[in-house]
């Protein structure tokens, strides 16, 4: 499974190409307009890509090539963890505002770059005051103070 | 031929704003060059958004962020020589000699070398680029819809026959790109295509979301699979400089090496990195008596002088057809896009500021790069071993700061995220990246072009193989394709 040309999981992507070809150009097929100045309109540029995607996914299909094994275990759990911090960060970003969002994932981050937790803290600290200070003070673009700071 | 682009460009150049800006691109891409996390495309990505939110003028931030480009081939040296980890993708050979330079003692005197070769090769490669552009351009005025939409498949070809190992991906990663283009407003019916009756989605995908999203993002995913190889050992550099007898035996690699890597770089879509292994295995070919790889000077300077070359060369199509001629210069399209300048061969006439001012300071910057990589090159090389929980907070904290300061919602934030995570899934799947990005640069001008010309033509696909031009486009296309594969047959055939 998944090492190159050989079974179905390496075909699975690029089996989804293929889906996502097809519905792209199922897209295109009704893109509406009432008017177009040339002769081509809206819909022939991406009806012809969404035709070259299908043909290269099909091509892909028979030709897996090499790619690199997933992650497993503890590993795909810190990517997965990478991640799903990175998002909670966007999320708090307007709510609780960049200090608490920067603090909590440049600790985390840090954490799962094998910081000893001192280190992460101090990075999650530094990361937020640093570039509150560059940024709303030296180049005046203002940052989201968070509602406990009283703002937006 | 007129250089008065160039005088004009002088004096952009020349203004202490825009030699500060220079100077801080050089520094800072001479410093993403040398960290093995980050290279040039990540630097650029992380900048223009700054750059743009603080309006910078387009001048200023070009020269900004070419500093950041061609600084970071001087960079990517230090690592390759001092770590055995290539900095960016561009520095790949530069190890093969270089480390073991460094092994037998000779650290100093490889960076100072590579220093020196870096220089001449960007240097010579600004002088062709100061010449050929305006040359090429003259060319591309006789260029109508027709002709820079063969252009445009030209450059994909290209890509497709020189970039990575797997074609059909190459050539998948390019149609995505176009395909994520045709997302948003139809200027020319009114249409909205794939908005899904979403507002966000109407003028289509952010490029400074994308560029962000797909490298800085999936970079941070893709460092925390390769952290487990263990710490890093840098080798004392100790002191030195190359001997008058050394630095004459690299004169002809360096000079071969520069031509081949400013030609590379200026073939659609294909950089440093190609241009490097070219020039490395030429001279493997002709020089070699068994030293290369085991510390040889010259194989040492002939990559460096390469890549070196092709930054420089890749601003040529770039700047006179709008095509860049490496993932990077891509990039740097969208940059000026986003300043509503579409280059072509008006640049040098009816906006000099830029097109000049972008190439006078590419004399000043290879100057101060010389300084800055021979004298004070200590500086950097303490930089390489910044720990990954440093470096990669910081980078996702500007990554975040990018994209807020220039769209101030949370929602582009999540779509940098998502964008990133497909990033990160392509790459693991054999992926390049720059094919995608130059297929989202091109998309809109090529698919423009195709209608266009065929509302000259009334419909008749013949336009697009009636001229000399085009005709000739599309004989190279075909023969970037079909050429490669022709030489591997000759060259298996005993």
């Amino acid at each position: 499974m998944g090492s190159a040309g050989g079974g179905w999981g390496a075909r699975v992507p690029a089996l989804v190409l293929l889906v996502l070809a097809t519905l792209y150009g199922l897209a295109a097929s009704r893109i509406e307009y009432a008017f177009s100045s040339d002769p081509l309109g809206p819909r022939a540029f991406p009806l012809l890509l969404a035709g070259l995607l299908g043909l290269l996914a099909v091509a892909w299909i028979v030709r897996p090539g090499d790619a690199e094994p997933w992650p497993r275990g503890p590993l795909l759990l810190q990517s997965v963890g990478l991640v799903a911090l990175a998002f909670l960060g966007a999320w708090l970003y307007d709510r609780a505002g960049f200090l608490v969002a920067t603090l909590l994932v440049c600790s985390g981050v840090a954490l799962l770059f094998r910081a000893r937790p001192w280190q992460a803290l101090l990075c999650g600290v530094g990361n937020a005051a640093l570039w509150w200070v560059l940024f709303v003070y030296g180049l005046k673009i203002p940052l989201p103070r968070g509602a406990w700071l009283g703002g937006p | 031929m007129s250089l008065d682009y160039l005088w004009t460009g002088f004096g952009v150049a020349l203004q202490w704003h825009n030699l500060l800006l220079g100077l801080l691109g050089c520094f800072l891409g001479t410093v993403v060059g040398a960290l093995p996390a980050i290279g040039p495309i990540n630097g650029i990505a992380l900048l223009l958004p700054l750059a743009y939110t603080l309006g910078v003028p387009a001048e200023s931030t070009m020269i900004l962020l070419a500093g950041v480009y061609y600084g970071a081939e001087y960079g990517g040296r230090i690592s390759s020589i001092l770590l055995n980890v290539p900095g960016d993708a561009g520095a790949v050979m530069t190890a093969l000699d270089g480390n073991p330079m460094a092994r037998q003692g000779r650290g100093a005197e490889a960076l100072a070398l590579s220093g020196i070769a870096s220089f001449v090769g960007g240097l010579l490669s600004v002088l062709g680029l100061t010449f050929f552009a305006p040359l090429l351009g003259q060319l591309a005025i006789g260029f109508g819809p027709a002709e820079y939409f063969v252009l445009m498949v030209f450059a994909f070809a290209t890509l497709t026959s020189m970039v990575g190992d797997q074609p059909i991906k190459t050539m998948i990663g390019a149609a995505i790109g176009l395909a994520l283009t045709t997302i948003g407003l139809d200027p020319t019916s009114g249409a909205y295509r794939f908005t899904f009756d979403e507002p966000e989605l109407h003028d289509g995908i952010e490029f400074i979301i994308l560029v962000i999203g797909l490298f800085s993002i999936s970079e941070v995913l893709l460092l925390l699979e390769h952290q487990h190889h263990g710490r890093l050992q840098a080798i004392a550099i100790g002191r030195g400089f190359p001997s008058w007898a050394t630095l004459r035996s690299c004169v002809g690699s360096v000079l071969r090496a520069s031509g081949i890597g400013f030609v590379i770089g200026v073939l659609p879509g294909t950089g440093a990195s190609v241009a490097s292994a070219v020039s490395y295995t030429t001279e493997k070919r002709l020089l070699d008596r068994g030293t290369f790889g085991k510390g040889d000077p010259r194989g040492l300077a002939a990559p460096e002088a390469a890549n070196n070359a092709a930054a420089g060369g890749a601003f040529v199509p770039m700047l006179t057809l709008g095509v860049p001629g490496s993932g990077t210069t891509a990039v740097m399209l969208g940059a000026l896009l986003l300043y509503n300048i579409q280059p072509g061969p008006q640049l040098f006439t009816e906006r000099p500021e830029i097109a000049g001012g972008l190439i006078a300071s590419m004399y000043i910057g290879n100057l101060l790069l010389l300084l800055m990589n021979l004298p004070m090159v200590q500086i950097f090389v303490r930089m390489l071993l910044l720990p990954n929980w440093i470096l990669l907070p910081g980078i996702l904290t500007l990554a975040f700061l990018g994209v807020y300061s220039t769209y101030a919602s949370t929602l582009s934030i999540m779509l940098m995220l998502g964008i990133g995570v497909v990033g990160y899934l392509a790459r693991k799947l054999g992926f390049d990246l720059a094919p995608i990005i130059l297929g989202f640069v091109l998309g809109k001008v090529m698919e423009t072009n195709l209608r266009n010309a065929l509302a000259i033509s009334g419909g008749e696909l013949g336009i697009l193989f009636e001229s000399t031009i085009s005709l000739t486009l599309w004989a190279m296309a075909v023969l970037v394709v079909v050429a490669p594969a022709l030489l591997r047959r000759a060259a298996a055939d005993p």
